[in-house]
């Protein structure tokens, strides 16, 4: 599937804004999705921020207790698997893949926790024989990511590691780089 | 042709080895997401291999849906380990492919579209791989599977990726249960990446002394790693086993041969017996004639007896289902039969 804004690359990201009770379902490349996060929509779904890094923020402000009123953006962001729409919320709630496509569009999220479960995230056993042959270096395919981007993947590390004081600084650079992002525009 | 449990007499402490192999196909969803004919589809495709099967491995195989099974028929396969509760649960359509002598089974559509079992008697876990490994080699040509050259056969969990197998030991040990040294055995070989788990329905408890040993990472070594790291750890836990055998054998003989021979008594003439009785009382009467304490006339296996008297299997036994208290019954005349058969031999 192509995304829907740049109509170039491949979409990764099944993107579902609720505004004023409407749904608008979009699918986007990842870094489109990325460009996009900093939308700020009063909906009547107050507290979370309209964001790919909406569920870490989102995380975060549980962890932190925090009070919701300073929040005015609002509205709510559904990473989803474009192949088999499994949402990364009922991922992490069952911790089951719906698909193979799964791997790929969660996969930045991913080698954390696989990090975590295995030590390890290279599968060095056994091959299905079409794929005999040696082994490719694994090619890192990073889309281009705004700062605040990369500031919230480290966020995302840094909570689950439970460092909350590294996440509360992360969490405040994010929200300057928004602003800051926002200001440009 | 007799099933691979059904040899003569069980081995003394490891009592079987297996290999689970988890598989998905490139082409479907994972069950989770799978479509009504997706399932079917996969069904139909994998009963199709069967013929293909039988001629690689040189014996027969059996394939069945498992929403035709009776009741009976599913739980005793379950008892045998064959197939899931998961599985049994199911609305879609899920089958299972078993071999002749049940050394190798696949359960389909259950958490994965494939998870081929394979179990072998004693500690052979390379018997049991090179079993399932075949079987896996063979699926494949037939079933393009998903994988990816990072993160390996791609799995519904995450924690089942990369080589997809989980590889255990069933193991027997009554001393290091008696010692109450379990549940720091445990933890030292979980810093090894082994699972040690007591075999019961609760999955805390155990029954019969019985624990299944198993790796707990799938991904980033080989399976040949994940063997050897195994059959090391197994060799630790035997021989600590050993020596508390040896120990008990010197503190407490006279009280342990009582409690065996009052197993036995039990075993022998009692006229109602509860599966909880009647698996623990196996397992006491196991352990004392290991510990040769107690010996009889025939071979007797007495791991394939706590499975016999099962409820589901009791009832196939019986021909016919039957309430708790004529199973209590029943498994009760059954045992005390097979006491008799096997012949006490008395000093
Ligand atoms: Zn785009
Ligand atoms: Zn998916």
């Amino acid at each position: 599937m192509i995304c829907g804004i740049c109509k170039v690359r491949e979409a990764r990201i099944f993107y579902t804004e609720i505004i004023n009770g409407e749904k608008n379902e979009q699918y986007l490349c990842e870094e489109c999705a990325a460009k996009n996060t900093h939308f700020r929509i009063k909906t009547p779904f107050a507290d979370q921020e309209l964001s790919l890094g909406g569920l870490l923020s989102g995380l975060l402000e549980e962890t932190l207790e925090k009070q919701k009123n300073e929040q005015e953006s609002e509205g709510t962001a559904v990473l989803a698997c474009p192949h088999c729409g499994l949402t990364y919320g009922e991922f992490r709630q069952k911790g089951q893949f719906g698909c193979a496509g799964c791997y790929q569009s969660f996969g930045k999220r991913l080698e954390r926790s696989i990090k975590k479960i295995h030590g390890a995230d290279l599968h060095t056993g056994k091959q299905p024989k079409h794929m005999d042959g040696p082994r490719e270096p694994v090619k890192e395919e990073l889309p281009e990511l705004s700062e605040a981007e990369r500031l919230s993947m480290r966020l995302q590390q840094a909570l689950e590691q439970e460092d909350y004081e590294t996440a509360a600084v992360l969490r405040d650079r994010i929200r300057e780089c928004r602003a800051k992002e926002a200001a440009h525009e | 042709m007799s099933k691979w449990y059904e040899k003569q007499g069980e081995e003394e402490i490891v009592i079987s080895s297996r290999v689970r192999l988890a598989r998905n196909v490139a082409e479907y969803h994972f069950p989770g997401k799978m479509k009504e004919k997706e399932c079917a589809e996969l069904v139909r495709r994998v009963r199709e291999c069967v013929p293909g099967l039988e001629q690689k491995e040189g014996l027969k195989y059996y394939s069945c849906s498992i929403n035709k099974l009776t009741e009976t028929e599913k739980l005793s396969l379950k008892e045998w380990y064959i197939i899931s509760d998961l599985i049994i649960g199911k609305e879609q359509e899920t089958a299972l492919v078993l071999a002749e002598d049940e050394g190798i089974s696949i359960m389909v559509n259950e958490e994965e579209h494939l998870r081929i079992q394979s179990v072998a008697p004693g500690a052979d876990i390379d018997g049991a791989y090179y079993r399932a490994d075949r079987v896996d080699n063979y699926l494949e040509e037939q079933l393009s599977y998903a994988f990816d050259e990072r993160y390996g056969y791609l799995t519904t969990s995450p924690a089942n990726a990369g080589t997809g197998m989980r590889a255990s030991f069933l193991v027997f040990l009554p001393a290091l249960t008696m010692a109450g040294k379990i549940q720091k055995l445990a933890d030292e070989v979980a810093r090894y990446g082994i699972l040690i788990r007591g075999i019961s329905e609760e999955g805390t408890k155990t029954q019969g002394f019985l624990y299944r040993i198993s790796n707990q990472k799938t991904l980033g070594t080989t399976e040949r790693e994940i063997l050897d790291n195994l059959k090391l750890i197994l060799n630790q836990i035997v021989q600590q086993e050993q020596k508390y055998r040896e120990h008990l054998g010197n503190v407490s003989a006279a009280e342990i041969m009582d409690k065996v021979y009052r197993s036995y008594g039990v075993l022998r003439h009692a006229k109602r017996m509860t599966k909880e009785d009647a698996t623990l009382l196996l397992a006491q009467l196991k352990f004392g004639r290991d510990m040769g304490l107690i010996s009889f006339a025939k071979e007797m296996n007495l791991y394939e007896l706590m499975i016999r008297i099962q409820p589901a299997n009791l009832q196939k036994l019986c021909g016919r289902s039957m309430d708790a208290g004529e199973r209590a019954a029943k498994r009760a005349e059954y045992l005390n039969r097979r006491m008799w058969e096997a012949g006490l031999r008395e000093e």
